[in-house]
This record gives structure tokens, sequence and C-alpha cells, in this order.
């Protein structure tokens, strides 16, 4: 198998962010997602219940994203900050709504 | 991480797969199982051998059964430590409910009852009894349903239950085996090719490799959708927006809810009775037939069990249907029609599909058959990917003197053959452990664990061999072991029981009957693979020494 680019505290890093990172952008996806198809009109249960669905599918991606990401530093940016943004607007939503 | 995409995805497909790997094959192994683990419980209990029985009378057989089930010891014993006060010694009921698909001949009966003063909220616990419907006895629960108490949440918890941990780390290789899928696929672009290309004489490297590609591909839908149905089941654990941050919104929807059909979220307060509710299961059996779909009751419950605003709803089985239906609500006191669940909405149709496929509560024996195979080819895919894990390092590592291939190779021997060898000693205590034993069911689960503990320290123990690039003798060893218990078990069905084959086949008893047939099924491929590895071996091992006399 060919030689890791990355010294192997970086390997660690991107484990980390492909599990939590992407954990967290999937938190995000179905908070914000919910709310948005909430807001749209879809009943709560509806709403949360196809997010729920689509947010496997975004960790997936998004885990698979955190080792192909073209640094560590990129790949937690976008996964934990896009996460935290997205949780945020999504609880903001639904203090709007509800 | 490396120079390309691909790369990066093979040493993710490797890495994970390996570790993941050894919870995914428990997953799949006691998931197949699952797929007849009411069959599997006729067959470790053979008081309930008998043909599947619509619902009984509720107003004559089951309501004084209901009103006569005590909560569960060891839940109360933990509830008690949730409480600020002493709990008083009769708790308030709150619901009951009777429970049982077309396999089974058993019938599920559960209250829940009222945890006052917990630091909870709506803190209950239950306490759950199993009945012969044909006369409402009662069935001693120091027996295990192998199949639905043991196999069952084994495939989805790993049995363990502390903060959920085993649905966490199973949900997390459901998770991986998707990311191996993707990275799979990615990396044989061939795909298609790789289809055809099975060459079971070649090399073991090479052919074990062919396998795992072949079992990948031909199964790949079966293998991506119930590890992506399996997540949407405990979505609600992996992901609870609805419990934490969007409680709000889900408790405004409850409100509507609520309010729209006339049901009452609480209990009233006001003592009150129950009225006829066999006429209430009559009017829901009216009402399907009247649109087209007849069918018997699968689900029943009541709810504010005591008081005036007490509520029955009653749910068709999901003999014909892959999502399990819609409700008929009706008062408890006047039997009056308070609501009717509407049709499933677009969404709720896909999710009750997806996880309706999974659970499978449909009768259709073909399909069950196929979805059975389809999990044990998922097992041998995560096999071979093992196997060829292990083949790929063993020359590498005798050289170096590193001893990787020889832990992963016993870790995916107690894992592959280890599991099944658990599997087998658990079915042979339930027929050899006395019927009268106290606490029989937590003795056949310690032989289960204790024969998987014993595999794989026969694994560890055998393994050297893998340090001299040979194939470890553990693998023939414990088929062998497989052989003899699966065999075992058959026998020991015909003798403690009376229900062999010859018995069970001319009555056309499947439950049983089948069980026996896969028991002797596993026994003869079990035999077959033991001597072709013991043949198999000794060649390789004699061109590895010959290569290695010569270098």
């Amino acid at each position: 198998m060919a030689a890791v680019f990355d010294p192997s505290w970086r390997v660690a890093s991107r484990v980390a962010a492909g599990v939590l990172g992407a954990y967290a952008f999937a938190w995000g996806f179905v908070a914000l997602g919910a709310m948005l198809l909430f807001a749209a009109g879809l009943d709560y249960y509806d709403a949360s219940s196809l997010a729920l669905m689509l947010a496997f599918l975004v960790y997936l991606a998004s885990f698979c994203w955190a080792f192909v990401s073209r640094s560590v530093a990129r790949a937690w940016a976008v996964l934990a900050g896009g996460g935290a943004a997205m949780t945020l607007a999504g609880w903001l939503l639904s203090l709007a709504l509800a | 991480m490396f120079q390309n995409v691909r790369l990066t995805l093979a040493w993710l497909h490797t890495w994970f797969g390996l570790v993941f790997g050894f919870v995914l094959m428990a997953v799949f192994f006691f998931g197949s199982l699952s797929v007849f683990d009411r069959e599997i419980d006729r067959w470790a209990r053979p008081e309930t051998r008998i043909a599947p029985q619509p619902m009984p009378s509720f107003d004559t057989l089951l309501a004084p059964l209901l009103a006569g089930i005590e909560p569960d010891p060891e839940y109360l014993e933990e509830a008690r430590r949730r409480v600020t006060q002493p709990l008083p010694d009769r708790l308030k009921v709150i619901e009951w409910g009777a429970y049982q698909t077309h396999r089974d001949p058993v019938l599920r009966l559960y209250a829940r009852f009222e945890v006052p003063h917990s630091t909870e909220e709506d803190d209950s616990v239950s306490g759950v009894v199993t009945i012969d419907p044909r006369d409402g006895r009662i069935l001693s629960d120091e027996r295990l349903n192998i199949g639905s108490e043991f196999f069952y949440p084994m495939h989805y918890s790993l049995h363990l239950d502390w903060m959920r941990l085993g649905i966490w780390i199973v949900g997390f290789a459901a998770m991986t085996m998707l990311v191996a899928l993707v990275s799979g696929v990615v990396m044989h672009r061939k795909i298609f090719r790789e289809f055809f290309t099975f060459r079971p004489r070649k090399a073991l490297q090479r052919s074990t490799l062919a396998l795992h590609n072949m079992t990948g591909v031909v199964a790949l839908p079966f293998h991506f959708l119930w590890s992506l149905s399996g997540l949407i089941i405990f979505a609600g654990i992996y992901f609870p927006v609805g419990d934490t941050m969007l409680e709000r919104a889900a408790e405004a929807q409850d409100r509507v809810y609520w309010q729209e059909t006339g049901l009452d979220e609480f209990p009233s307060g006001v003592p009150g009775g129950i009225g006829a509710v066999d006429a209430m299961v009559a009017a829901a059996q009216a009402r399907w037939a009247e649109r087209g779909a007849p069918g018997e009751v699968g689900f029943l419950t009541v709810t504010h069990v005591g008081q005036s605003n007490a509520y029955v709803s009653v749910y068709r089985d999901s003999a014909d249907r892959v999502a399990t239906g819609e409700g008929l609500h009706f008062a408890a006191a006047t039997g009056r029609l308070i609501h009717e669940d509407p049709p499933y909405s677009a969404i709720a149709t896909v999710e009750g599909f997806l996880t309706g496929m999974h659970l499978q509560q449909f009768e259709h024996w073909t399909l069950r058959w196929l979805i059975f195979v389809a999990g044990l080819v998922s097992c041998v895919c995560i096999a071979t990917g093992f196997v060829f894990f292990v083949e790929k390092r063993k020359h590498r590592h005798a050289k170096l003197g590193a001893t990787g291939a020889r832990w992963a190779d016993t870790l995916a021997i107690a894992t592959v053959t280890g599991m099944v060898v658990a599997t087998l000693a658990i079915l042979v205590a339930n027929r050899l452990l006395p019927e009268a034993l106290p606490g029989r069911d937590a003795w056949e689960e310690g032989a289960f664990w204790a024969a998987w503990a014993f595999a794989l320290a026969h694994a560890a123990a055998r393994s050297a061999a893998v340090t001299r690039a040979r194939t470890s003798p553990a693998w023939a060893e414990q088929c062998w072991a497989i052989a003899v218990l699966a065999a075992l078990a058959v026998g020991l069905n015909a003798a403690t029981t009376g229900g062999h084959l010859l018995r069970t086949i001319p009555r056309g008893y499947w439950p049983v009957a089948g069980m026996d047939l896969v028991l002797l099924a596993t026994a003869i491929v079990a035999v077959a693979i033991a001597r072709r590895l013991q043949r198999v071996g000794s060649i390789g091992n004699a061109a590895f020494d010959a290569r290695a006399d010569h270098a």
C-alpha cells in the first residue's frame, strides 16, 4: 500500500473529523432541514423524518469527504463549522416557528 | 491523505472495514437469524409448537390477564433509583397492550405503570407476560425465546445496554458498511466484469478477493438498503432532535394531533369503566373489510386504563403489506369510534416501507428466504474481506516477524466460525439443560458467551501458524466443531421433544422442520469446508515451505 502523505497525528485528526465532524454536520443538516421543511408547511414529524432519512446519506458523504478534502483544517472548518452554523440556524428557526 | 482519492478510499475500506467488520459480522449474522426469530423460538420452546392463532377474546380472556400483570421486578428496582420519594406498593397502570404477528402462536401482553415522583419526565415501567392464546395459560419467563429475545437484540444492540452503547456501536458499524460499499465500488471500477470473474480454483488470495467482490456486487442493493434502513429505524436515537433542541416544535405538533383527533393526551383523573372491547374489534374488522382489506388484529392497546377518557386502539396485522398500518381508536367506555388514522403521507409511506422491509412482518416466505440468504451473502462478503486482509499480509509479516496478520486472523476466526459455534452452543444448551433449572434462560445465555470466549481462546492458541505464513488450523478445527454441534442439536431436538424430521415434515410443521434442515445443511457445509481447508492448507503450506527451502 502506498505511503500515507500525512503524519500520524494528522491521520488521527482526519479520522476524528470524519467521525465527529461529519456527525456535527449531519446533526446540523437535520436541525436546519427539519425546520426549513416545517416552515414550508410540512407536519413536524414528516419534516423531521425526511431530514433524518437523508441525514445518513449526508453523514456518509461528509465522512468520505473528510478523508479526501485537500487539508485537515478545511475538513474541520467545513464539517464542524458548517454543522454548528446549521444547528444554530435550525434552533433559531424553531424558536421563531413554535 | 494519499496521492489520489482512490488510494484514500482503499485505506478507509481496509482499516474501517477490518475494525468494524468484526461488529458487522455479528450484526449481519444475527440479523439473518432474526429473519426466522419466531421459528427459532418454536424450536427452543417445544411447549409453544402450535399453529399461529388469531387474537383471542379481549373481554373474557385478555382483560383479566392484563389486570394481573405486575411491573417487572428488574425495571422496578431501576426505577427506585430515579424517584425522589419511595414508590407506592401498587403502581397505577396507564396502558395495556397485546401484540402478535402472523407467525406467532403465542401472544405477548404488556402493562405500563406510572412511576410517580421521578426525575424523568413521563416515567414508566412495564411488565410483560407471554400467553398461550388458546387457553390463556401464562408461559414461564425463565425460558429463553432464543430467536426473538437473544439473537434479535444481539443483532442491533450486541446486548450492550448501558447508555445504549451497543446501539451506537452497531449504528457506526452500519455507517462503516455504507462507507465500505462506496469505497469498494470506487476501488473496483470494473465492477460488472468482477461479477463474472469468480475463479474458485486460483490461488487463495486471488480467489478470496474474487469472492469478496462478487458477493459485494451481487447483493449490493441489499447491503446498502439494509444498512441504511437499520440506521433509519433508530434515527431518533442517533439524532434525538425531537427530544432536545426541536422539542418545542415537536410538542406544538403533538398539541395539534391531540386537538384534531379528539383523543386525550392525559388521563382525566375520573375513574371509568371499560366496555365490550370485542365489539370494537369486530367494528374495526368490519371497517377493514369495507375498505377491501380484511385482516386479523396485530396490535391492540388501551390507553389511560381505568379512566373515564380511556381509549382502545386497534391495528391490523401486517401480513399482507410491508409497512405497519393505521389504527382505529374507540372510546373504551362506550365503544364510539373517536378517530381513524388517515392514510400515510408520502414521507411516512417511504419511511414505513424502508423500516417495514427491514423488519419483515409481512407474510411472504420466498422473500423471507431471499432476505435470509442475502444476509448470509453479506456475512460471506465481510468474512472474505478478513481472509483477504490476512492472505495479503501474512507472507510479508512472516518475513518481518510482525504479528498483525496473526491477530487479525484470530479475531476473524472468532467472529466467523466462533460465532457459529456459540450460536450452536446455545441451541445445544437449550436442549440439554434440565427443564426445571431455576434461571434457565441465564444458563442458556451463559453457554453462548462461554462457547464464544472458548472459540476466541482456541483461535488465539492455534494462531502461531499464521506467523509462519500458514493457514491457522483453527479454521478447520472450528468447522469440525460446527459440524458436530449442528448435528448434535438436531439429535437432541429429536430425543428431547420427539419433533424430529420424520414427524415434522409429514405434518408440514416447517418452523421446526426448517430449523433442523438448516442445522443439517450447516453440518454438511462445515464438513465440506473443513476437509477442503485441510487439503488446500497442506498444499499451500508445502508450496510455501518449498519456496522457503529454495530461498
